[in-house]
């Protein structure tokens, strides 16, 4: 059966390079062959019923296999660019919708935000809170489903939401909103092992996709609105046993433990909330952490509050720290620095050099030296009022702070951007940002540590600012003016920071970007539209109403040499490909 | 003269008091003191606001300023914050019941208050100048002109928002209006008054914004802009029809300025002052 299997991975491959459809038909005629095969032997719990299973080597060398993902973000550099290019400028106006997932457990205020899986041509996938489906990636048929009941303890500060699964052999790994990480069988849906990591009634969360780095299982608690101390950490992929753990706030005595002022430190936030990337030749980890507790009132916590709304990087190994970069030293604006830090090599000045860049929360594009942390350049995206330079070790000049009165600034507090994927696309040499465009929040305080109370389990966060967007959910209708703020898909060159183009919306999004080698942008927004652009020019080529936010990032994959594009919005996946005749 | 923005408030605050007054379909259990509103004030502001934003309608289908679907009475409004609601986005919240009152006497103080503009420029100082709003009343009634738009409780013209203060909230919650008012309302002060008089064009409520598309053939269609997105617009007309267009057919679509005239050079700035201080003292403000 395991040679049978790999067979089959040999003539995926073959599929897609072949051209013909003849040859695909006939293809796919054996595939399936093959995969009822497997359903009846798996069905007979046989143990000759192993796929050939992702091992790390396969995530490593995921670029090999773009008719996978087989992470979060589609492979450890986070660029979210897909090597697969059937689907063309030229053609992409032909795309139809292929099937329709559809979730049954969306509360008002949940996200379906998880980006999908896929691994061989089944589709695995979350919905909020916590149910796991695995489905054939070419019907949308269901194999299994996996419904988890949380605790009633669980408690976030946003809505229900989940941004997807790890795999890692015939493993799926999620973290639920009540603190557990499961491991459920890829084949069957059965839980394998379940470890609880933190105390939900503490306001300990895991909403991340966890993210694999050899044989370690990476994730970290959200919570930051609760005070919780936030932590990223290493399980054994066999048991759930933890291997390490690094605290994204140090205790006293520790180095960054200076940049905090007495106990603030226990309850001093720094959650873990979206996946981070590796960069296998450096053996680093890179982590954003998100904001400092209380969000909006920083006066019992005097510091920089290391290391809130930084980048890390860390050892996969050890959880050891190597270098880190804060953006927003002592915020007092929830500039959460969680945005997926993306990987390239670029040529800079002359010289090729690894870098990592974010599209930041805080309204700014930074390009770091992903080697040792050095600051390279920052430009803001949108209009932003709260920094007004930096300095040469990239230490921002911070001109705004809330008052008792009110500071206006921008972005606002939501972000000129978010947890939402961002994608580069080494083609165009572009770094395409998902934007709320010029917006503004007035944050107010009452000075004095005083006047922000802790109790367990109850929001530690000081005064919520005023926004004229809704933070988390679009509403059904828009009818805001222009000056309140709208949405981009914009193109930034990296090397300078400028942006090349804008695809503006009338409203904000919460969509990913996927760009793809023959120069397409997927993405969508709150409106409900999931549309394809033109990557070197945002030029609009292709658009879909799908009647739901999207806010989710899209992915392509490919089954039996046919590309399709999936996309989560509202309380559906929508899966894409072109037409066929 | 017509003064927008916050104000709008006032008149609607008024409304929605007599609405209140007239049968809300959630009676108040309980009378509540000023101190428990701004208790519950400051709980919603730091537990609740993300998700139901300042205005009580961030979650799409709930709009806690206006009514709460699944509970009626205060306790039982009380038992659901504590609670959560389970499979649903509310999460269940560590509060002592007398915590989840107060913040039932806040939802209840804020019943009828309507979204409206946030500010788009900072809560400035303003010129500073004291006002006296003996001589306001004169250049309001007078020199101003701003009665011919703007009513006082009802009285006078109603192209403008009504300016009068709104009565007491149930259970004592001082004037109406001044408090909240949707995404980051904050109480008027001199200045954002100041800055309605000047630059009335800065923020205006919702209701008093008068959207306009011109279509390729040259019509022309006024009224309330209800919904838009990247490619189309959906709009109630001054005659109260659905309207919806593409913007492709469309030569031109967007608000209208505001109806009322800057009063920058029409009054000094004394005036202003005074007739700021003149609306401020009509809520019993300084």
């Amino acid at each position: 059966m395991k040679r049978v299997i790999r067979n089959l991975a040999g003539l995926s491959a073959v599929a897609r390079s072949a051209r013909s459809g003849e040859t695909r038909r006939s293809l796919w005629r054996s595939r399936r062959a093959v995969l009822c095969l497997l359903a009846v032997v798996a069905a007979a719990g046989s143990p000759g019923a192993q796929s050939r299973g992702v091992t790390s080597d396969r995530i490593l060398k995921a670029a090999a296999e773009p008719q996978n993902w087989l992470t979060y973000s589609g492979n450890y550099n986070g660029q979210r660019y897909s090597t697969l290019d059937q689907i063309t400028p030229a053609n992409v106006k032909n795309l139809e919708l292929q099937w329709v997932f559809q979730v049954r457990t969306l509360g008002a205020a949940d996200k379906y935000e998880a980006t999908p899986l896929v691994v061989d041509g089944i589709m695995y996938t979350v919905s909020p809170p916590n149910d796991v489906v695995a489905v054939d990636a070419v019907s949308g048929r269901v194999f299994w489903r996996y419904d988890y009941a949380n605790a009633p303890a669980a408690r976030v500060c946003c809505g229900r939401v989940n941004r997807g699964l790890a795999i890692l052999g015939d493993r799926l790994f999620m973290g639920t909103i009540d603190g557990k990480v499961i491991a459920l069988n890829a084949k069957t849906g059965a839980v394998e092992w379940q470890k609880q990591i933190d105390r939900p009634e503490a306001g300990y969360s895991i909403t991340v996709a966890p993210l694999v780095v050899k044989d370690k299982i990476i994730l970290g608690p959200a919570g930051g609105e609760y005070g919780i101390r936030g932590y990223i950490m290493a399980l054994d992929p066999k048991d759930g046993n933890e291997l390490w753990r690094f605290y994204t706030v140090p205790e006293p005595g520790q180095p960054g433990s200076e940049t905090w002022t007495g106990p603030a430190w226990q309850k001093g936030g720094g959650p873990i909330w979206t996946t981070g990337t590796y960069d296998p030749d450096l053996n680093l980890m890179y982590w954003g952490v998100g904001n400092p507790g209380p969000d909006w009132n920083g006066d019992g916590r005097p510091g920089d509050n290391l290391y809130t709304d930084s980048v890390i990087a860390l050892d996969p190994d050890t959880g050891k720290l190597k270098w880190h970069y804060q953006y927003t030293p002592h915020d007092e604006f929830d500039y959460d620095a969680t945005q997926v830090p993306v990987l390239a090599d670029i040529q800079f000045n002359g010289a090729n050099r690894k870098v990592l860049m974010q599209a930041n929360r805080n309204g700014v594009f930074y390009v770091i030296d992903r080697t040792n942390g050095q600051f390279v350049l920052a430009k803001p995206f949108t209009k932003v009022t709260w920094v007004d330079g930096w300095d040469a070790k990239g230490r921002p000049n911070r001109v705004q702070n809330p008052t008792q009165e009110g500071t206006l600034v921008f972005p606002n507090n939501q972000g000129a951007t978010n947890w939402y994927s961002p994608s580069y696309s080494p083609r165009t040499g572009l770094f395409y940002i998902p934007t709320w465009a010029d917006t503004f929040s007035t944050y107010r305080k009452t000075p004095g540590p005083e006047s922000v109370r802790f109790t367990e389990g109850q929001m530690y966060t000081g005064q919520f600012p005023t926004m004229a967007l809704p933070a988390m959910v679009g509403g059904a209708t828009n009818n805001r003016r222009p000056q309140d703020g709208f949405g981009l898909i914009q193109a930034v060159d990296p090397k300078t920071g400028n942006q090349r183009w804008a695809f503006r919306m009338d409203d904000v999004t919460d969509s990913g970007v996927l760009s793809t080698a023959s120069d397409l942008v997927f993405a969508g927004g709150r409106e409900g539209y999931f549309f394809a652009l033109d990557a070197k020019t945002g030029a609009l080529l292709w658009k879909s109403m799908v009647g739901g936010q999207v806010a989710s990032g899209p992915m392509t994959y490919a089954v039996n040499g046919r590309q399709y594009v999936a996309v989560s919005a509202g309380n559906n996946t929508f899966v894409y490909a072109l037409r066929q005749n | 003269m017509r003064i927008h923005r916050t104000l709008g408030l006032f008149a609607l605050g008024l409304t929605a008091a007599v609405i209140l007054a007239s049968g809300s379909p959630r009676a108040q259990q309980h009378s509540y003191t000023q101190q428990d509103i701004d208790a519950g004030r400051a709980l919603y502001d730091g537990n609740c606001g993300r998700c139901h934003n300042n205005d009580g309608a961030g979650v799409p289908g709930v709009e806690l300023f206006k009514q709460i679907k699944r509970a009626n009475s205060d306790d039982d409004i009380a038992k659901l914050i504590q609670a959560g609601i389970l499979g649903t986005s509310m999460p269940s919240h560590q509060f002592s019941t007398a915590q989840a009152l107060t913040v039932v006497a806040y939802l209840r103080s804020m019943v009828g208050v309507t979204p409206s503009a946030t500010p788009s420029v900072s809560p400035g100082s303003g010129s500073g100048l004291a006002g006296d709003q003996e001589r306001g009343k004169t250049v309001f009634d007078g020199k101003g002109g701003c009665a011919g738009c703007h009513a006082l409780n009802g009285v006078g013209g109603t192209t403008g928002p009504d300016l009068g203060p709104a009565p007491p909230r149930a259970g004592g919650a001082g004037a109406g209006g001044g408090r909240g008012g949707g995404r980051g309302a904050a109480p008027p002060t001199a200045a954002t008054l100041e800055r309605s008089i000047l630059d009335p064009d800065t923020d205006v409520a919702v209701p008093y914004r008068v959207f306009q598309i011109v279509t390729r053939s040259g019509q022309t269609v006024r009224g309330t802009l209800l919904n838009q997105d990247t490619f189309s617009i959906q709009m109630r007309d001054q005659a109260g029809d659905l309207r919806a267009f593409q913007k492709t057919d469309l030569k031109e679509h967007g608000f209208l300025p505001s109806a009322m005239p800057s009063y920058r050079g029409r009054l000094t700035s004394q005036e202003v002052a005074d007739v700021v201080a003149y609306l401020l003292s009509l809520r019993g403000q300084r």
